[in-house]
């Protein structure tokens, strides 16, 4: 496994917070985020089930192996080299069922922990840098 | 005359266990820092003479400083007291330094397996990857 491809919400600031963290982190697996529904994501995975909840957080290793919800989150943990050891602590089966319930939460209200932490979700971010004129340069 | 052997003997007693546990150390340790270091042998020397170069002089720094006492020594009883007391707590401090180095040694040697570790469970689904590469 070299990367994980990370489908995220992008309408959701909380997401687009922690997509920058994630890819600062150092990592033993690349991270390559890909907002979820892009025309990227579409032609990159076609072959995606939709069965599932679109509104799934979704990872796939470069190897075809696919995760969705609190596994994706912990496999995300697993690529980085300052928390592989914490996503191995997660799995176990004592802590599991603790972190699914965590991440169903967070994942439920995603939209007001963002609205009331003041986090622009990237879409927006996008549409409101494009009505910004910078300024020219002076040579 | 007694607190000048006491001294003396402090001194012998207390360096000649600091060498023995630092070469220990030094000895026993290299396999685990080639093991975390995957084999690189010159990385793991030089990560292993550092360490033991802090051990010595954290300790060495410790038995100096302990040294001095204002105990009057009358008798040979009371030197050996004073020298049980004082050898007895440079122990207790190279055995916490000595399991603070084994602690220091274990997690350099997870940290180097962690990345051969496999993902913790199987994927939910496998995708055909034609395309990304």
């Amino acid at each position: 496994m070299k990367r994980l491809y990370v489908l995220y919400d992008p309408n959701c600031g909380l997401c687009t917070r922690i997509k920058f963290w994630l890819v600062r982190q150092p990592a033993y697996v690349a991270i390559h985020p890909i907002p979820a529904g892009s025309p990227q994501a579409a032609r990159l995975f076609p072959a995606l089930p939709n069965s599932r909840k679109s509104e799934e957080l979704v990872v796939i290793s470069d190897n075809g192996g696919v995760y969705f919800g609190d596994n994706a989150w912990i496999m995300c943990l697993y690529a980085l080299r300052e928390y592989r050891a914490t996503a191995k602590r997660l799995s176990s089966p004592m802590l599991r069922p603790l972190a699914r319930q965590a991440f169903t939460f967070v994942s439920r209200y995603r939209h007001s922990i963002s609205r009331q932490l003041g986090m622009m979700p990237e879409a927006q971010m996008r549409t409101m840098l494009k009505d910004v004129i910078a300024p020219r340069c002076v040579s | 005359m007694y607190i000048e052997w006491s001294y003396f003997a402090y001194l012998a007693i207390s360096l000649g266990v600091t060498i023995w546990v630092a070469r220990t150390l030094h000895k026993n340790g290299r396999i685990f820092l080639v093991d975390a270091f995957h084999g690189n042998t010159d990385l793991a020397d030089s990560v292993n003479h550092l360490l033991v170069v802090g051990f010595y002089l954290i300790n060495i720094g410790y038995v100096t400083l302990a040294l001095r006492t204002n105990a009057k020594l009358s008798n040979l009883r009371e030197s050996i007291e004073l020298l049980s007391d004082k050898v007895g707590l440079v122990l207790l401090i190279l055995g916490l330094m000595h399991f603070f180095n084994l602690f220091l040694f274990s997690r350099m040697r997870k940290r180097g397996q962690a990345a051969f570790e496999p993902p913790p469970f199987p994927p939910d689904a496998v995708l055909n990857m034609p395309g990304p590469k």
